[in-house]
């Protein structure tokens, strides 16, 4: 007699059986569709796992199985989480597949060592776009950043390494039929004034209502949003610094150990203001849940509006939401706001930025294919496609965005920001933990501005020189390699490797130079014997 | 430390005629035969330095590919290139135990690959040293002895951690007055240039260190040095605050001899045009201004440069009028 736990220990067994036979089967299938002769597969492993954009992906895929049923292309999701392990050991094991994302996953040694640089590629016509206003235009003409710039050009490597496949903007999404319960209108703010008096009103609302509802829902990737506001407070600043007059924020941390500003100059604490202001509206402790959390907040309509920083996370939400939504930009302060509009020239300018999510070829029998397929995938048509599917922000030039997604598209005209004291990867990993460990005082309503800036004061200067030194770190690591790689270049005496060589000195001697002004700083500030 | 000897004048009274090879300015992409492209980006010294380190190399008659004596030898600086410094290295030792016939070359090869051999030890750098410091002294291979005099400097300037930047400086110097046409030679004026600007005392006056840096600048021949010997002082002028009329001269130089990448010429077309805006010299700021949003025009910075263009032509306008 079989007894219930033998009984279901029986079908475990049997289950098991069945996924070693399924999974036996398919490694089969595989091999021999892979042993076909003349037949080609093309992995493509991603870590874009929202829907829109593996729908994308399989219409594209598909498509161009019909132009050459000879391939295979397939694609392979990956978790954020695991990508750069899956990564790392995909490559050790020999078995990764013929395009990867492109991510700091690859690094530079990474890139040099399994991938291909598409540079003799990109100067050529993409055979795809024949009979389109883009045939016999260089490949990379094709693009609207000329593929000049990272991450798709490896400035240190001196090649393109991928090519674009979308650009990224920060925009607010907001649930419009909650809007009008709280205002009785379905039309956001237009300023910074009016922004601040719709949260309150939500907040009244919230309390009317004996409801929980926040005007924002936050998360750790929400940061970017709120510290963007911070950084048009800090554009004058920016300006009175640039000693090197080259309008970019490249210099501020060598300014602030020089005594040039502080946390207390007017544009620092304007830009703190602001984001005092942005996170108490927003749900208490955002900075430690994640972009799962924030929609979540959102969907089940206890926020009014949550950042969205991908398109696709908006086109995702859009779908799952039972309610009317919209995108917003959040509004800058009037020009005559006496308490902000001094410190700032005016609204940021997006241009240029944020395009990337392009795919790395990796080395091996299968280059010409996967360098085809990215072809394909970003020819005029075929791309067109690609973007009102996946919901994305074009990047080849004349193709348009989807329907509802014009709101996302940059705004060109604007001024360059200023720089970020945190909040930012780009404010170096020290400074930026300080600004996180501190942020609730900033963000808490028993917290304050001031609070913030005497915590951050302590150790903000060490926090910058321990940044400073590991950049200077980085910059060495790269020159002397680049030593090493000018004496091949000079030996081996061909017209490529010539001009590389060339390229490579003016590389080197700009980050040597770069280099030297940080230790002559740390030397004049009495942090250098 | 204070290195007050690395401001020693007596660099070299070299004044040769910047006019000896002028052939800087030709850009690499145009239908010159390969000895006349490699001038053009290095200087004179740089095709003997490069015939002579490759023996029995032949540039072949299509004038683009060139011959090395030996497969293994191309691999090993192929791999190089890959980063892949410890096979390179390697593949040059056991060329080196072999016997190549191109012992020094194969001796330049494993020394300067073992300079980034991973993991990086004080061993290795210093097992470079002394392969380098052999070459050196090597009269029969006059341009490998440079080359390798060149990367001792380099590994005291930047390699060891422990390195002597004034013995880099002394070599810099002695390489200059040696072969000032060399390539090499002018890529240490630049990396001279930078340790007297920067790492001397900084307290002590910058005037006599700009002179004696700027008494460089006519010996140089080759472009790549040229260039980035006026992009150092445009951006050390700006740095020390020291003179805004030489800094926008020498910006307005290096931007004139070609800048390549394109991140940092939109730089240095931005600096020119703020500069010259800043000096009153309103048709420069306009020229430059223009010729950044000219190939810059998706750069975040347009907006701010199309509204200051405006507005210089309008004065320019209004002055006229």
């Amino acid at each position: 007699m079989i007894t219930k736990p033998n009984f279901l220990n029986l079908i475990g067994l049997v289950f098991l059986i069945l996924l070693f036979f399924i999974s036996s089967g398919r490694m089969i299938l595989l091999k021999r569709q892979a042993e076909r002769p003349g037949h080609t597969i093309i992995r493509l492993a991603h870590i874009r796992l929202q829907a829109p954009f593996k729908a994308a992906i399989d219409r594209l895929a598909a498509d161009y199985m019909k132009l050459h049923p000879n391939v295979t292309v397939k694609q392979i999701p990956i978790p954020l989480r695991i990508w750069r392990m899956w990564v790392r050991t995909q490559l050790a094991g020999g078995t990764a597949p013929e395009l990867i994302f492109d991510s700091v996953a690859t690094n530079d040694e990474l890139l040099v060592r399994h991938f291909v640089p598409l540079t003799p590629w990109v100067d050529l016509p993409n055979t795809y776009n024949k009979g389109t206003a883009l045939e016999g235009v260089p490949w990379r003409e094709t693009f609207l950043n000329g593929l000049n710039n990272p991450p798709t050009y490896k400035p240190d490597l001196m090649e393109v390494y991928s090519v674009p496949t979308s650009m990224s903007t920060l925009r607010l999404l907001y649930n419009v039929d909650l809007l009008e319960t709280v205002t009785n209108s379905r039309e956001p703010p237009t300023t910074w004034e009016a922004f601040l008096a719709l949260c309150s009103k939500v907040e009244a609302f919230a309390q009317r209502e004996n409801r929980v509802l926040f005007p924002m829902a936050g998360s750790d990737r929400s940061i970017p949003l709120f510290t963007r506001m911070f950084s048009r407070q800090t554009q004058r600043l920016t300006l009175a610094i640039d000693r090197d007059r080259t309008l970019e924020r490249t210099r501020w941390k060598e300014a602030y150990l020089l005594g040039e500003w502080n946390l207390r100059s007017d544009g620092i604490k304007g830009g703190l203001k602001v984001l005092r202001r942005l996170g108490l509206h927003t749900n208490p402790g955002f900075i430690n849940y994640r972009i799962e959390d924030q929609s979540f907040y959102f969907l089940q309509q206890r926020a009014l509006a949550v950042p969205v920083f991908a398109q696709m996370e908006s086109k995702d939400l859009r779908d799952l939401a039972g309610f009317a939504v919209d995108v917003m930009n959040l509004p800058d302060p009037a020009p005559d706001n006496a308490e902000f509009a001094p410190n700032t020239l005016g609204p940021n300018s997006e241009a240029g930025m944020g395009m990337g999510q392009g795919f790395n070829v990796l080395r091996g029998p299968h280059v010409d294919v996967a360098v085809d397929f990215l072809h394909y995938m970003t020819s005029r048509r075929a791309y067109q496609t690609f973007v009102e599917i996946s919901h994305s922000i074009p990047v080849v030039i004349g193709v348009e965005p989807p329907e509802g997604l014009r709101k996302f598209m940059p705004k060109e005209k604007g001024f360059p920001p200023g720089f970020l004291i945190g909040g930012s990867g780009n404010s170096g990993t020290e400074a930026e933990r300080l600004f996180r460990v501190n942020f609730h005082l900033l963000a808490d309503p028993t917290g304050s501005v001031d609070s913030f800036i005497e915590a951050l004061e302590r150790d903000y200067g060490k926090m910058l020189l321990a940044d400073q030194r590991n950049q200077i770190r980085s910059w060495t690591r790269n020159i002397q390699r680049n030593d090493t790689v000018l004496a091949a270049r000079a030996s081996l005496l061909n017209p490529g490797d010539q001009k590389k060589a060339f390229l490579l000195l003016e590389m080197q001697n700009s980050q040597e130079l770069a280099l030297y002004k940080s230790r002559n700083v740390r030397r004049k500030t009495g942090h250098l014997p | 430390m204070v290195k007050k000897h690395l401001q020693s004048p007596g660099f070299a009274k070299a004044s040769r005629s910047r006019g000896q090879a002028e052939n800087g300015g030709i850009p690499y992409s145009d239908s010159l035969p390969v000895h006349a492209r490699i001038r053009a980006f290095f200087g004179r010294g740089c095709l003997t330095t490069l015939l002579l380190i490759v023996p029995r190399s032949s540039l072949l008659s299509n004038g683009i590919s060139v011959e090395i004596e030996s497969e293994s030898l191309r691999e090993a600086w192929k791999e190089t290139t890959l980063f892949l410094f410890n096979d390179a290295r390697r593949r040059f030792r056991d060329l080196r135990l072999n016997k190549h016939s191109n012992e020094p070359m194969v001796r330049l090869g494993e020394a300067v690959n073992l300079l980034n051999v991973q993991p990086k030890t004080r061993g290795n750098i210093e097992q470079a040293r002394q392969h380098l410091e052999s070459l050196a002294q090597d009269g029969a291979h006059d341009e490998i002895a440079l080359m390798a005099r060149y990367f001792i400097a380099r590994i005291e300037q930047i390699h060891d951690s422990a390195g002597d930047p004034m013995k880099a400086a002394t070599i810099y110097r002695r390489l200059l007055r040696e072969q000032p046409d060399h390539w090499l030679a002018q890529q240490g004026a630049v990396k001279l240039g930078m340790l007297l600007l920067f790492e001397s005392d900084p307290s002590v006056d910058r005037g006599p260190i700009f002179a004696e840096v700027e008494a460089f600048g006519p010996i140089l021949t080759s472009r790549a040095a040229r260039r980035d010997f006026h992009h150092l002082l445009g951006r050390a002028y700006l740095f020390f605050e020291a003179s805004r009329e030489k800094a926008l001269a020498h910006l307005m130089a290096a931007e004139a001899e070609g800048m390549e990448d394109f991140s940092l010429r939109a730089d240095v077309l931005v600096s020119i045009a703020e500069l010259a805006r800043e000096l009153d010299r309103r048709e420069v700021a306009i020229r430059y201004y223009e010729a950044f949003l000219e190939d810059h025009l998706r750069d975040y910075r347009s907006h701010l440069v199309a509204l200051r263009l405006q507005d210089l032509r309008e004065k320019v306008a209004a002055n006229d009028h």
